[in-house]
């Protein structure tokens, strides 16, 4: 024994012991990134809770009335709503999961609605768009997790979505109000607006295609306006930069559309629909092609991607369309082909 | 009693909102308590994913309880020890005959004590399964940064160079912590064969 224990002393030994055992397991990648959302998540919310917390007990030591009126006020809200619906589930794809009070995640798979107070996470390869009962579109994007507080207020813990509140027709109504959402930088608010907001860094950045939105920062308030960025980092001032509506950071938008129903409806119509999905503006290269466009008629429902399906959805009219720098340009066949 | 001063510090930047502090935090527990749960499931990762998940979020909740009385994965591997057994009794599985060598409160001690240590005789004479199951539970015990390179050189046969640039440290520099991971490896890994040796009121693992 002792001889053995001399031998593994010796760094050769040690080495070759090393060298026997296999890689320590590890989750699987997805798993493993879930996971890591998820305990961040709970983790953000916790500081956040405490850093609340503490406020308020030095509300309380200026004046306890003030705090005893606020505890009062927080106990009837937290008693208050029952779990109503807030959204229907328009599309949805990849892992979706709903978080249980333990933080335990459970695939949401034959999820159809969502109610006030349930917390969806969605895994690396997923993605939803859901009509707000409220009207208008959410996305929400992959690695994404986001609480429903309420039928026109939800909370972004990570991630990203994106509200279209004029998204009608195709997936819901327009927005009768402003849905909030309520992040750890601060509360956005918008009135009649496409926008984008990501928390999945360490800073809120808001993304505004049309409308504007206002911030209600937990350090700094601020606007911001179509084409334009707004990033909130920690206790930095906001900083606006400028940004274009359509193009990579928007993409994910369009693999979240749910299918659209284009029975009946005219190209125009499809065309519009088109570039809200996509950000891109419609240019008519005539006003014949502009005239053919409000007068074809669809048949069919849109399964895929706006920019996918412009091109191919016009070859059955006498249309044709390709997409440039920040534009779909239409033009008529037979102008292409006289070119 | 020993005092964990670096975890305490870790836990405070926690509490405070540090996102550094969480990478870190996550980054050098996640994992390994992930193993924790993995070998006292039955090899089921879907349930060693769940139990993992609850645990480091209880953790959190209950972090501003962390004394730094224990180290800070040790407390981590309590409160995991508390979901392992509630999970199990909800699925009716009966593992209770099921004592795994280095839940020993005497080895988890050892090990806890553990900082660089010089080297000793560590004990290589038990069984091939559990031996190579040991040196996975003792690169778990070991500060992260060393079980990490021990595994990558040793384990995955990656060279010092590749280890050095991973690490943003120089050739030297790698070459020490490595000499410093083995001692403690060695070190850790003769206090779970003293286990082996001498179960604690004749437990033994099945």
């Amino acid at each position: 024994m002792t001889d053995r224990n001399e031998s593994l002393r010796s760094d050769e030994s040690l080495e070759r012991l090393l060298g026997q055992a296999a890689p320590r397991p590890v989750p699987a990648a997805h798993d493993a990134e879930l996971m890591r959302l998820a305990v961040h998540t709970e983790w953000r919310s916790i500081v956040r809770k405490r850093r609340t917390n503490r406020r308020a007990v030095a509300l309380a030591l200026a004046a306890s009335v003030v705090v005893t009126l606020g505890v009062l006020l927080s106990t009837l809200r937290v008693s208050g709503p029952d779990r109503v619906a807030v959204a229907t589930i328009a599309r949805s794809f990849g892992s979706i999961y709903t978080l249980g009070d333990q933080s335990e995640l459970y695939v949401a798979a034959r999820l159809v609605q969502l109610r006030a107070d349930e917390t969806i996470l969605t895994g690396s390869d997923s993605g939803m768009a859901l009509a707000w009962l409220e009207g208008g579109s959410l996305r929400i994007d992959a690695n994404t997790r986001v609480t429903f507080k309420s039928g026109s207020e939800i909370e972004l813990h990570s991630g990203r979505v994106y509200f279209d509140s004029e998204s009608f027709g195709v997936d819901g109504r327009p927005a009768s109000g402003p849905l909030l959402i309520r992040t750890e930088f601060g509360v956005i608010t918008h009135l009649g607006t496409r926008y984008m907001a990501d928390a999945s860094g360490r800073s809120l950045a808001v993304s505004v295609r049309e409308g504007r939105v206002s911030i209600d920062g937990t350090h700094y308030d601020a606007i911001a306006g179509a084409g334009q960025q707004l990033r909130l980092t920690g206790t930095g001032r906001p900083v606006i930069v400028g940004m274009d509506p359509y193009g990579e950071t928007w993409t994910w938008i369009e693999r979240t559309s749910p299918p659209a129903d284009m029975d009946g409806r005219s190209v125009r119509d499809f065309l519009g629909w088109a570039s809200r999905e996509s950000g891109l503006e419609i240019r008519f290269a005539s006003a014949a092609a502009e005239r053919l466009a409000a007068t074809s008629i669809l048949r069919g429902r849109v399964d895929i991607p706006a920019t996918e399906a412009v091109p191919i959805w016009l070859q059955t009219t006498d249309l044709e369309a390709h997409i440039e720098d920040g534009f779909i340009a239409v033009s008529t066949s037979h102008a292409r082909t006289a070119n | 009693m020993a005092v964990y001063r670096e975890d305490m510090k870790l836990v405070r930047r926690l509490l405070a909102g540090d996102e550094r502090a969480f990478d870190r935090f996550y980054d050098e527990n996640s994992a390994r308590l992930y193993r924790f749960a993995l070998v006292r499931v039955a090899d089921d990762p879907d349930g060693a994913r769940d139990i993992t998940q609850v645990s480091l979020t209880r953790a959190l909740r209950k972090l501003h309880t962390y004394r730094a009385e224990s180290a800070l994965f040790t407390w981590l591997c309590a409160i995991c020890r508390n979901e392992l057994s509630d999970w199990l009794s909800r699925r009716g599985h009966y593992r209770k005959h099921i004592v795994l060598t280095e839940d020993f409160p005497e080895i988890r001690a050892a090990v806890e004590s553990i900082q660089v240590p010089d080297a000793e005789r560590p004990e290589v004479a038990y069984q091939r399964q559990e031996t190579l199951r040991l040196i996975q539970v003792a690169l778990d015990r070991l500060p992260p940064r060393y079980g990490n390179v021990l595994e990558w050189k040793y384990i995955e046969g990656r060279s010092v160079k590749e280890i050095a640039a991973q690490l943003h440290l120089g050739h030297e520099a790698t070459q020490s912590l490595l000499a410093r991971a083995k001692r403690a490896f060695a070190e850790v890994y003769k206090s779970l064969m003293v286990g082996v040796r001498q179960p604690v009121n004749g437990a033994a693992r099945t």
